[in-house]
């Protein structure tokens, strides 16, 4: 649970800086490898937020997803899957692999590297974040066109 | 009823369970080199194609059979799928199994040797001899599949009643999921 994890509480406006101690489930390769959708929060128009880890195959598991839910016939106004894609994704994922390392080494050693890397690119998580809320507005607005008039 | 049958390539263990599943292949005895070579998509999977759920028939009951080849998202793929149809109140409508247990090395050299190499020639004589050793197991499995969709008849593997982290009830407007 990494640059997703981050995203998610930078769409829901928990944090606004490169601040990641204080995110629950951060760094936790319990959550990452469970697979099940992590719930993270609602946002103010009530949509609920989850994040998704899905390692390394991340092209494979996103693609497979979205078959999912389309053969299970749900709509984009339902349950939208955004991908949060950094460079240095696989330094993240490596460190995760040490966290087997006793006496606390590893999970140091999986938190240094993810503050780094999330650091670094979290402009670009900003900014994929700033588009996925383009789009959220942007459903919205088809899904309820006469709440969303000026006036209404 | 969406059924998803998934291995590692969707090539081989996951579309002999569907095949079994949709009837294409009979359990009463062993299946000859012939019979698997006509099952759909059985060793004729290019390597783009993973991640990719395939549409493979439907049974009697109106039930939909698919396959797909997840590589090794392992176990984790079983859950992820869980855990989405739960958040969309849709659990009761798709059983995923994974085949992977069921795969021998026989066929996964067979395979990589077919698929991987393109060396037809050994590698698919070595998956089909794999295959009908495993077959017995992947019929079991099927009919251990077809009883979740049975109601009442079991739950979906890695699947466990209660609270496991994710899931809420279905709230009013879009959910929005962030994943890496």
């Amino acid at each position: 649970m990494h640059h997703p994890l981050v995203a998610a509480h930078v769409y829901l406006g928990t944090i606004n800086a490169p601040d990641f101690a204080r995110l629950g489930g951060y760094c936790e390769m319990s959550l990452d490898n469970s697979g099940y959708p992590l719930e993270i929060g609602n946002d103010p128009h009530g949509n609920q937020v989850y994040t998704l880890g899905l390692g390394r195959l991340i092209d494979v598991g996103s693609r497979a997803i979205h078959d999912f839910v389309r053969i299970l016939g749900i709509e984009e106004g339902e349950l939208l899957l955004q991908e949060i894609r950094i460079p240095g994704e696989l330094d993240i994922w490596a460190a995760s692999k040490a966290s087997w390392l006793p006496g606390g080494m590893g999970s140091r050693i999986n938190r240094l590297i993810s503050n780094y890397v999330l650091t670094r690119e979290f402009p670009l998580i900003q900014r994929q974040v700033s588009a996925l809320t383009r789009h959220v507005t942007r459903l919205r607005k088809e899904m309820n066109p006469c709440s969303m008039a000026p006036g209404a | 009823m969406k059924i998803i049958y998934h291995c590692f390539g969707g090539s081989h263990s996951s579309v002999t369970a569907a095949a079994i599943h949709l009837g294409l292949l009979s359990t009463d005895r062993l299946p000859t080199a012939e019979e698997l070579m006509k099952v759909p998509y059985f060793d004729k999977t290019p390597g783009e194609i993973y991640g990719v759920i395939r549409y493979m028939g439907q049974t009697q009951d109106g039930h939909q059979v698919y396959v797909l080849g997840k590589k090794n998202l392992g176990r984790r793929m079983n859950r992820i799928f869980i855990g989405l149809a739960e958040l969309l109140g849709m659990e009761r409508e798709i059983v995923v199994t994974n085949t992977m247990p069921y795969v021998n090395i026989l066929m996964m050299l067979g395979g990589y040797l077919s698929r991987r190499w393109g060396l037809t020639f050994p590698g698919r004589a070595i998956l089909i001899w794999g295959t009908r050793l495993a077959f017995p197991a992947l019929a079991d499995l099927v009919r251990q599949t077809r009883l979740k969709t049975i109601p009442g008849g079991g739950e979906n593997e890695d699947y466990p009643s209660g609270d496991h982290g994710g899931a809420s009830p279905p709230g009013c407007g879009p959910r929005v999921s962030g994943h890496n």
